[in-house]
C-alpha cells in the first residue's frame, strides 16, 4: 500500500474528532516509523500540500481535524519502545507517538510488553522493574487519547494537581521538522539562550530560532510555553502540530503510590464549596497533613445530569444515589501510604466539613480500587452524558458542536471567575452546568445549545470569558488546547502583537507554512 | 429488629492461588469484603432504617480479617463479630455453616439473617442454605427486592434463571441476597471515623462450644483432592477471504446456519 493514499469516503471517520469538527482532506497517511513521517513531510512540502497531525483523535478543540491537504494519521505508530532508569531511580519509558494512554498504562501495570525489538540495555532494565511500581501520571478523562497528542496539547486531568501537566512528564522528544530534518531534545540538556533555540539536527546541523518577546503565564496552560532560557523540547508541547511532528517521545514515570483514596463531599452551596476547597489546599486553616492529589467540582446541573442518565443507561445504575438537599460536590484524592496514617486527615476533613456547612456523615470516602471506580467512573460520566446531549441535539442543527470552555487563572483570581460564570450560567437560558478541576483553578462551564441561536450566543459568552481572563492574566485553555475551536478566543487573549510574534516564531520552522492548518494561529494585519 | 449480616473477606485479585497441598485457598495476598456480602450490609443497613435495632456483621476467617470488619462498621454496623481460632482452619461449606451456626445461637439468635449470595472465591453459594438448616429457620435464596416486611414476615422477590418468583416466609430466616437487591454505599468520613473507636469482638471454639472435631478441616465434609481447569467453551472462529465472504460468513452465524469455514 503506498504510503500516501488518495482520502476516499471509507476513511471519512479521520476527518473528525471528540469535538466533532467536520474536516476535508485530499490524503491521508498512516506512516510506522519516522523516516516515513519525514518521507510524506518532504512529499508535502514539494508539492505545497498542508498536513494536519492525528493521534487518537480524541481531542476537544478540532486541532486533528484536517482542513484541506493530508491528515497524517499516527495510530500506527503504536509500539512502546524501550525503559531505562536513571541514576536516581526514576524509570523512563520510550514510546512512539500514537501509543494510546491506555496502553501505557495497562503494560506498566502488568510488566506486559513486546520486548522483540527492544535493546539489550531496555531488555536489561526491565527485569528490574516491578509491574506497576511507576505510572505515567497525566490523566485526562479520556484513555484512549494518544501520548503524541497529549504533548501536543500539553493534555491533564485531576491528578495534575499534584504531579504536573503531560509537558513535565516528557523527558525527551523526536520530532520532524517541515521539511523533513529531525531534531532530537532532552529536557534540562538542550536549552535557549535567553530568546536564541538552536535546536540540533539529527544531521549535525543546528536550526536557529529566535524565540517570541513574550512569555506564556505561569499557570497550567495548554497552549504555548514560552521562556527565556526554555527546555527546548517545551517548543513542541502544546503547540498542536504547527512546528514539526512528534516522532519519539520519552516519559518520565512516577512512582505509583501505595493508596488511592476519594473522598466525595456534598456541600449545601458554592461558597461552601469554595471554602472547602481553600482548606484542602492550604489557603485557608492549618494545611492538610496529607496533600490533595486532585480537586474537582461538580455543580448541581453535573450531579443532575448523572441521576437523570442513569434511568436511560443500564451501565450507570450502579452509582450510589446522591444525598438529598446537596448543592453541589467536591471530591478529592489522596494518596495516603497506609490506611492508619489518614486518620489525621479524615480528622481535620471532618472538621472543615462542619466549619463549611457540610456533614461529615454524608461526604463518601473510597478506600480500594473497586470504591474508586465508582467515583471515577461517576466523574467520568459527566463529560460522557454532554457528549450524549451534542449528538442529541446536532440532530436539530448540523452546526451544533461542545461548547465547553478550559480557562484558568492563578489563584488570586479564580474566585472572581468563579462567580462570573455563575452568574453567566444562570442568565443564559439553556441548559448548562460547570465541573471540573477546580483544585488547578480552571472549571467546565459547559453549554448545552439545543439550535443555532443558542449556540451562537454561546460562543458570544465564551469570548466575553476570554477577555475577562486575558485581563487577569489567564489563559483561555487550561487542557485541551485551542485547535480549532478555540482560535478565536486564542486571538482575544494574544492580541494582535502577540498573534504576530507567533506567526514568526512559526515563520521560522515552518516557511511554507503548511502544518496544522487553521490550528491556534488566526492571520493579523501585518 | 436485630439483624445478623455475614460476610467474608476474599482475596482482593482475581488470581487467586491455591496451597498446593491442601488446594484451598490461600489467603496472604490483599483482601476484600466479598462483593456479594457488600449488597447485604448494605440491605442491613436499609432494613434498619425501616424498622430499627441493631445489626451485627459475623464473620470467620484468619485474624486480620478484622481490618474488613473495621470496613463493614465504617458503614454503620452496630457490632462486629469475628470467630478466629486455628481449629476453625481449612473449614469448608460444612464446618464454616457449624460455627456460624454456634455463633448466632451464642449471639441470642436475631430477627433476620443476611448472606451475600455467595463469596467471590469459592463460588459454592452453601453456607446460607445450610446455616438456615443447622439453625432451623427457613431459607430464601437470591433475593432481589425486600417487597415488605414486618417483626414477623417478610414478601420477598427472588431472581431466577426464569424471571421472578415473590415468595413470603415467617421470620426469623436466613436470607442471601443478589446484587439486583441494591446499590452499596460508600462509607463516610464520619463511619470510618467512629469505626476506629469501636471493638471487633473475637470468639474461639471452645468461647462458642463447639467441639473442635466438628469444624476445620476436621469438620469438613469434603475434601479437596485436585484442583483443575474446566475446558474452555468458547468458540472464537478466525474469519478469512474477501471482506464480502466474511460478512455472508458473519451473517449466517447470526441467522444460526452453519458457516463457511475459513479457519
Amino acid at each position: 500500500m503506498p504510503l500516501i493514499e488518495p482520502m476516499t469516503p471509507a476513511l471519512s471517520g479521520y476527518l473528525s474528532d471528540e469535538s466533532r469538527t467536520q474536516g476535508q482532506a485530499e490524503y491521508i497517511a498512516f506512516p510506522r516509523s519516522e523516516e516515513e513521517i519525514a518521507q510524506v513531510l518532504r512529499w508535502c512540502a514539494g508539492h505545497g500540500v498542508p498536513v494536519t497531525a492525528q493521534g487518537g483523535m480524541t481531542g476537544l478543540a478540532g486541532g486533528a481535524s484536517p482542513q484541506g491537504g493530508l491528515a497524517l494519521n499516527l495510530s500506527r505508530m503504536d509500539r512502546i519502545l524501550g525503559l531505562r532508569r536513571d541514576g536516581a531511580g526514576t524509570w523512563f519509558l520510550r514510546v512512539q507517538p500514537g501509543v494510546r494512554l491506555l496502553q501505557v498504562r495497562k503494560a506498566l501495570k502488568e510488566k506486559s510488553f513486546q520486548i522483540s525489538q527492544w535493546d539489550e540495555a531496555s531488555v536489561a532494565a526491565l527485569r528490574d522493574f516491578r509491574p506497576g511500581e511507576a505510572f505515567f501520571s497525566p490523566d485526562p478523562t479520556e484513555t484512549t487519547a494518544s501520548i503524541g497528542g497529549m504533548a501536543s496539547c500539553n493534555a491533564s486531568g485531576a491528578r495534575s494537581y499534584l504531579y504536573g501537566a503531560t509537558r513535565t512528564k516528557i523527558h525527551a522528544l523526536r520530532a520532524v521538522l517541515p521539511d523533513g530534518s529531525v531534531t532530537a531534545l532532552e529536557r534540562g540538556v538542550h536549552r535557549a539562550r535567553g530568546r536564541e533555540a538552536l535546536l540540533p539536527l539529527t544531521d549535525g546541523s543546528t536550526r536557529r530560532v529566535l524565540l517570541p518577546e513574550f512569555e506564556t503565564p505561569p499557570i497550567k496552560d495548554a497552549g504555548f510555553y514560552l521562556r527565556r532560557d526554555m527546555d527546548l523540547a517545551d517548543l513542541f508541547m502544546g503547540s498542536q502540530g504547527l512546528f514539526g511532528i512528534l516522532s519519539e517521545l520519552e516519559l518520565e514515570l512516577t512512582p505509583s503510590p501505595a493508596l488511592l483514596w476519594g473522598v466525595t463531599a456534598f456541600l449545601p452551596d458554592h461558597a461552601a464549596a469554595l471554602r472547602y476547597v481553600r482548606a484542602l489546599k492550604g489557603q485557608e486553616g492549618a494545611p492538610l497533613p496529607d496533600r490533595p492529589a486532585a480537586i474537582e467540582f461538580f455543580d448541581r446541573r453535573a450531579l443532575r445530569l448523572v441521576e437523570e442518565q442513569k434511568a436511560e443507561t443500564p451501565a450507570f445504575r450502579q452509582l450510589q444515589e446522591l444525598p438529598e438537599d446537596y448543592n453541589c460536590a467536591v471530591y478529592a484524592e489522596f494518596n495516603p501510604r497506609e490506611p492508619s496514617l489518614f486518620l489525621p486527615t479524615l480528622s481535620a476533613l471532618s472538621d472543615i466539613l462542619r466549619r463549611v456547612g457540610g456533614d461529615p456523615e454524608r461526604t463518601w470516602v473510597a478506600r480500594n480500587e473497586r470504591e474508586l471506580e465508582k467515583l471515577l467512573f461517576f466523574r467520568h460520566t459527566v463529560p460522557e452524558t454532554i457528549d450524549l446531549i451534542v449528538e442529541k441535539n446536532r440532530k436539530n442543527d448540523p452546526c451544533i458542536t461542545i461548547l465547553s470552555t478550559d480557562m484558568a487563572v492563578d489563584d488570586a483570581h479564580f474566585e472572581t471567575l468563579f462567580h462570573r460564570y455563575e452568574r453567566d450560567l444562570d442568565a443564559c437560558g439553556m441548559p448548562c452546568l460547570l465541573f471540573g478541576h477546580i483544585g488547578e483553578n480552571h472549571v467546565h462551564p459547559n453549554l448545552l445549545a439545543r439550535n443555532r441561536e443558542e449556540w451562537e450566543r454561546g460562543h458570544r459568552l465564551f469570548e466575553a470569558w476570554a477577555a475577562f481572563v486575558a485581563s487577569m492574566g489567564g489563559t483561555i485553555t487550561a487542557e485541551h488546547g485551542a485547535g480549532k475551536i478555540k482560535r478565536k478566543l486564542e486571538a482575544i487573549m494574544m492580541g494582535p502583537e502577540k498573534m504576530a510574534q507567533l506567526w514568526e516564531l512559526k515563520r521560522q520552522l515552518d516557511p511554507l507554512n503548511l502544518m496544522g492548518p487553521g490550528n491556534v494561529l488566526t492571520e493579523v494585519e501585518a | 429488629m436485630n439483624i445478623i449480616v455475614c460476610v467474608k473477606q476474599v482475596p482482593a485479585s482475581n488470581e487467586t492461588r491455591l496451597d498446593p497441598v491442601t488446594h484451598t485457598i490461600l489467603r496472604d495476598g490483599a483482601a476484600i469484603l466479598n462483593p456479594f456480602d457488600a449488597y447485604a450490609v448494605e440491605e442491613a443497613l436499609r432494613l434498619r432504617e425501616r424498622l430499627g435495632g441493631e445489626i451485627t456483621a459475623l464473620s470467620m476467617g484468619v485474624p486480620a480479617a478484622q481490618s474488613m470488619l473495621r470496613d463493614v462498621q465504617a458503614l454503620g454496623v452496630d457490632r462486629a463479630v469475628l470467630l478466629t481460632d486455628r481449629a476453625f482452619a481449612g473449614s469448608d461449606t460444612l464446618a464454616t455453616a457449624t460455627a456460624l451456626a454456634a455463633a448466632v445461637r451464642h449471639l441470642g439468635g436475631a430477627g433476620l439473617i443476611l448472606c451475600g449470595r455467595m463469596a467471590s472465591d469459592g463460588d459454592t453459594a452453601q453456607v446460607g442454605p445450610m446455616l438456615a438448616t443447622m439453625l432451623d429457620l427457613p431459607c430464601v435464596t437470591d433475593v432481589a427486592a425486600v417487597e415488605a416486611i414486618t417483626g414477623h414476615s417478610a414478601r420477598l422477590l427472588r431472581l431466577t434463571d426464569e424471571g421472578y418468583q415473590r415468595v413470603e416466609t415467617v421470620l426469623p430466616a436466613v436470607l442471601t441476597v443478589v446484587k439486583e437487591i441494591n446499590v452499596p454505599r460508600l462509607p463516610s468520613v464520619a463511619g470510618i471515623l467512629r469505626a476506629e473507636q469501636l471493638e471487633v469482638r473475637r470468639l474461639t471454639a471452645a468461647e462458642l462450644g463447639v467441639d473442635a472435631a466438628q469444624v476445620g478441616l476436621k469438620g469438613s465434609a469434603t475434601r479437596v483432592t485436585a484442583t483443575g481447569r474446566p475446558p474452555l467453551r468458547g468458540q472464537c472462529r478466525r474469519l478469512t477471504g474477501t471482506l464480502e465472504d466474511m460478512a455472508r460468513s458473519v451473517a449466517r452465524a447470526l441467522r444460526g446456519e452453519e458457516a463457511d469455514s475459513h479457519d
